[in-house]
């Protein structure tokens, strides 16, 4: 898939689930809209990653935590089980049924905060430390 | 390619001609005055119809009507003059549009905005590049005709190719090609309206030429002023390049449906176009936005119409003496109008009326669609690294840095003057432009559509589908400065939809308006246009995405470095949080805190960037 498709594709796919798309621009939705900024700036390298190597099927919603799920089956990612463990206990990715997906609002505060130290940070940073040179550079083109 | 013969239009009524005394006005006192037939084109000259006529009864009562002497003899009601007529729509504009555009009153009437002035102005122009207009012997006494067609081209190429792509003027040969092609296609709808009657047969060759240099100095002008700021583009690549190109592709469409579409719609489409953004160059306009005062452009439409009312009252005017007055009428509606959403495509009707909305609804649909394309300012254009320069820019900003922001618009400043392929002209707009960069220059935007070459295609019922291609490099990055354009596209698209323009989403596959007589499709994703169909610009663009140093300072080294985009997130979002802590708390110092280490670890990164760079 050329890389300017594959860039649309990630952010019509982050577009889809309400907890990262942007509202409206009006001063009320600022704080949310900083927010979810910060999430997409999180999940962004991740999606990037599942897209790019085909690891889901095109129609899939690519909710938060079927993001993390993803990201962490993959066998590239076994050797930050530590990490793993963290992201499955703190936000119960291996519950069954629908998850509320309120909570990575909450978490952006502490996403801004803990920088380099946040599970969500750390497991972004890994992922983006993998990305081949292509997919670097879709991942450029989104955030640029 | 139109299709029509003087006979042909004839039949189906659609050519309403009277002879008229035409007293032309000499041309730098050259010309001889002209005797000339002026075609009518309001609905208002057409006859009631009776009970059971047919069409050919109606042409027949036109005939008769429009002997010579007809109308003054039957003592019709006298219309009020054309100046007054279109003073009278501009005024109802100003009435209409003063509350919510602020100061538009005392745009209308400033003395900067008077046609006499704006044209000294732009002859000024054309001088500082060597240039006046000149009586051809060849062309005295001549009518104009196919032979004397090609002097007239030979001699405004000149114009052309001094204006645009030489040392006294701009070094721009994209441009010189796409103004050359437009005068040349210009001429020959000239040629084809003589031809079916709606222009006189005894037009003075040398008006032609006055009219076309004319045409030639008001767009270099135009282009020239354009190039000083960092609006969305109004210059030679909106006006020729995809407004008039949109509406030869929709008299195509219209064509190909056997709508009747005569040279002189496509001839006034032209002109209308040349014209329509006019007000942007006026000196009042071009100063508010020069020293950064937006919303002075707003209502510029009635500048330009009042441009054009005023022009063609001055003694010398070339316009005056080759159009009619409902042309002229229609030129001033069209400009007046430009930017409206009323789209009325009638297939299948021959009159007056049908031609008349179709030609406006083009110009509609064209000027409301550009933001499809890359509607970008001069700058990005004409020196693409500036896009980089803007992005750290942006940064700097974000830091409230103002040395560093300084010395990047110094970098800007510095690679402009050491760039050879531009002219001394080109380098002191760009410069401007440049200075009048600030942090906001650059806005992030996700999921903007821009296109490449949007396609029109037209049903038989007059319904239009305009599919547009995903632009193949960086939608977002194309679509950053053409914010007004975008609210100006959405704006079109929420007046067709019945919806609000906050509610408008860009990113659907299909939108269709509620009368059904708009459809815009997107082709997304795969189907976007490819990297083969990029433009140079684009590829630019996708160098600079692709350089690793770029990339690391976006978005990170996946180490320690976690990118400015993540961080420039991380930061605005503790602003934010920062109203909704109380002052006290604990978390208020927390986040002020990690605030500053946030701030202090971009400038790090910015500052190890710029220094590789250098």
């Amino acid at each position: 898939m050329p890389s300017t498709a594959l860039s649309q594709l990630v952010e019509n796919k982050i577009n889809q689930v309400s907890v990262f798309k942007a509202e409206p621009s009006t001063p009320e939705n600022q704080i949310t809209n900083s927010r979810k900024a910060v999430l997409r700036a999180v999940f962004n390298p991740m999606a990037t990653y599942i897209l790019g190597n085909g690891l889901v099927k095109e129609r899939k919603v690519l909710t938060p935590e079927k993001i993390l799920q993803t990201i962490i089956d993959q066998p590239v990612f076994k050797a930050n089980q530590e990490l793993v463990d963290t992201l499955v206990n703190r936000f119960g990715l291996n519950s069954e049924g629908q998850i509320e997906t309120k909570w990575l609002e909450e978490e952006a505060l502490k996403i801004s905060l803990e920088g380099n130290n946040h599970p969500l940070n750390k497991l972004a940073q890994e992922v983006t430390k993998q990305l081949p040179e292509d997919l670097r550079r879709v991942l450029t083109q989104i955030s640029f | 390619m139109l299709d029509g013969s003087a006979a042909a239009s004839m039949e189906t009524g659609a050519v309403i001609a009277k002879p008229v005394q035409q007293e032309a006005a000499p041309a730098k006192g050259s010309l001889e005055p002209a005797k000339a037939e002026k075609p009518i084109f309001t609905k208002a000259d057409l006859p009631k119809p009776k009970k059971g006529d047919t069409d050919k009864d109606m042409l027949k009562q036109i005939a008769n009507d429009n002997q010579p002497g007809q109308t003054e003899k039957s003592g019709a009601k006298e219309k009020p003059d054309l100046t007054s007529q279109l003073a009278e729509s501009e005024q109802d504009y100003v009435d209409q549009n003063k509350i919510k555009m602020t100061g538009l009153e005392d745009r209308y009437t400033d003395s900067g905005t008077k046609a006499d002035y704006l044209q000294k102005q732009i002859e000024v122009f054309a001088q500082n590049s060597g240039l006046q207009h000149q009586t051809i012997k060849n062309l005295e006494g001549q009518s104009y005709n196919q032979d004397n067609q090609k002097v007239i081209m030979e001699q405004v190429q000149t114009h052309i190719d001094r204006l645009f792509n030489s040392e006294q003027g701009r070094l721009n040969p994209e441009k010189q090609r796409m103004v050359t092609e437009q005068t040349r296609r210009y001429l020959e709808l000239i040629t084809q309206t003589q031809a079916e009657g709606d222009l006189p047969q005894n037009l003075d060759a040398q008006t032609v030429l006055r009219l076309v240099e004319d045409n030639v100095w008001t767009l270099a002008y135009q282009d020239r002023v354009a190039s000083e700021n960092l609006l969305g583009d109004h210059g030679i690549r909106h006006i020729v390049g995809y407004n008039i190109q949109v509406c030869e592709a929709i008299g195509d469409e219209l064509v190909r449906n056997g709508q009747q579409v005569k040279a002189i719609d496509r001839l006034i489409q032209h002109q209308t176009m040349i014209d329509h953004d006019i007000g942007y160059a006026t000196d009042t306009v071009r100063n508010a936005i020069n020293r950064g005062s937006f919303g002075e452009d707003r209502g510029h439409n009635v500048l330009s119409a009042k441009y054009i009312r005023e022009k063609i009252n001055l003694s010398d005017d070339s316009m005056k003496q080759v159009f009619s007055d409902e042309q002229l009428q229609i030129i001033h509606e069209g400009i007046l109008h430009h930017d409206s959403s009323e789209i009325d495509f009638r297939i299948g009707d021959m009159s007056n009326e049908a031609r008349q909305d179709n030609i406006l609804s083009a110009i509609h649909i064209a000027d409301n669609t550009h933001a499809f394309e890359d509607k970008l300012p001069e700058l990005l254009y004409t020196y693409p690294d500036s896009l980089r320069i803007m992005r750290l820019m942006k940064t700097a900003g974000e830091l409230g840095d103002s040395e560093i922001f300084s010395t990047l618009q110094g970098q800007l400043v510095e690679g402009i003057q050491a760039n050879s392929n531009l002219s001394k002209d080109d380098k002191e707009a760009l410069i401007h432009a440049s200075q009048s960069l600030n942090p906001e220059s650059y806005k992030f935007s996700v999921g903007r559509i821009c296109g490449n070459k949007p396609e029109f295609a037209l049903s038989n019922e007059g319904n239009v589908t305009i599919t547009v291609q995903e632009s193949s490099i960086h939608q977002e990055v194309v679509g950053l400065y053409g914010q007004s354009s975008y609210d100006q596209l959405k704006k079109f698209i929420a007046d067709l939809t019945g919806k609000e323009k906050k509610d408008v989403d860009l990113n659907q596959e299909h939108i269709t308006s509620s009368n059904g007589k708009l459809e815009i499709k997107t082709k997304t994703g795969e189907k976007r246009a490819g990297q083969q169909e990029s433009t140079d610009y684009q590829q630019r663009i996708s160098e600079l995405i692709s350089a690793r140093s770029f990339q690391d300072f976006i978005v990170g080294n996946g180490a320690e470095n976690i990118g400015d985009a993540r961080l420039s997130s991380l930061q605005l979002n503790l602003q934010q949080e920062l109203k909704n802590t109380p002052e006290v708390s604990e978390t208020h110092q927390q986040i002020i805190q990690r605030f500053e280490q946030i701030k202090a670890e971009r400038k790090t990164n910015l500052q190890k960037y710029l220094t590789e760079q250098h």
